[in-house]
């Protein structure tokens, strides 16, 4: 049995009171709470990617969602999602030196060239999916 | 924290950081197709349509939303409470990674003609 350690009369936990709203009051924190928070703007898109899969196979129902993205609401929801994702790019590229530690000899490899190679990856994996799309 | 309890926050974070490098790489490009280019007609929807019959082009796809519902999942856990939602807190993560896990199952039984 644990054993609190005595206290005299009735001790309460003092929370400092933090307004809703604290992440508004510093840059910082409002890119923290945007990229968090943006992530469900990502998985509404991974729904919408789970929904052509789903009608792909019927030309009727597969016209029916692309005729919906064309709609303005459509539109601005994906300039939403690809501002969400850009966002999640960029934070999580400049965060890979803190991760990944590379050393060449005794020399610990630049962060900028770990950074830089991630960015480099990202360009590539663009390009070859803009070449598939176009390509198909 | 209570002696012998282990956080299963290892178990979570290796599916969220796949699902954000995953993300990270992929979703920009896929967003600004899918997104702006076909239905603005820049590009052509037939090959997509054929594209998406494929069955490995089906499992990535899945793969993908998959990592991004687990991606989203970790981070809303920890940021909605954060948000002034305090009494979320205990039941943030079984909805959270209850939905990604649901998510992901729905997303290969479509890719698999399933369902």
């Amino acid at each position: 049995m644990n054993k609190t350690p005595p206290t005299k009369g009735k001790v309460r936990e003092y929370v400092r009171p933090v307004p809703s709203n604290w992440w508004t009051k510093r840059r910082n924190y409002t890119i923290y709470v945007l990229r968090e928070m943006g992530s469900g703007l990502l998985a509404v898109y991974a729904v919408l990617l789970v929904l052509m899969l789903k009608f792909a196979p019927n030309p009727t129902q597969f016209q029916n969602f692309l005729d919906l993205t064309k709609s303005p609401l459509f539109l601005g929801l994906h300039l939403l999602v690809f501002l969400a994702a850009v966002l999640n790019s960029i934070t999580a590229f400049n965060l890979t030196p803190k991760v990944i530690r590379v050393f060449q000899g005794d020399h610990k490899v630049d962060d900028r060239v770990i950074s830089g190679v991630h960015y480099l990856a990202w360009g590539a994996v663009s390009v070859v999916l803009f070449v598939l799309a176009w390509k198909i | 924290m209570k002696h012998g309890k282990r956080s299963n926050d290892p178990l979570w974070w290796v599916p969220f950081g796949g699902g954000m490098m995953v993300d990270a790489l992929a979703l920009p490009a896929l967003v600004i197709i899918t997104g702006f280019l076909i239905p603005l007609g820049v590009l052509q929807v037939g090959g997509l349509q054929q594209a998406l019959l494929h069955p490995l082009v089906r499992l990535v796809v899945a793969g993908i939303a998959a990592a991004t519902f687990f991606h989203a999942a970790h981070r809303i856990r920890y940021c909605l409470p954060e948000l002034g939602m305090h009494g979320l807190k205990p039941v943030m993560a079984p909805i959270c990674y209850g939905l990604a896990i649901l998510g992901s199952a729905a997303a290969v039984a479509v890719a698999l003609r399933l369902i």
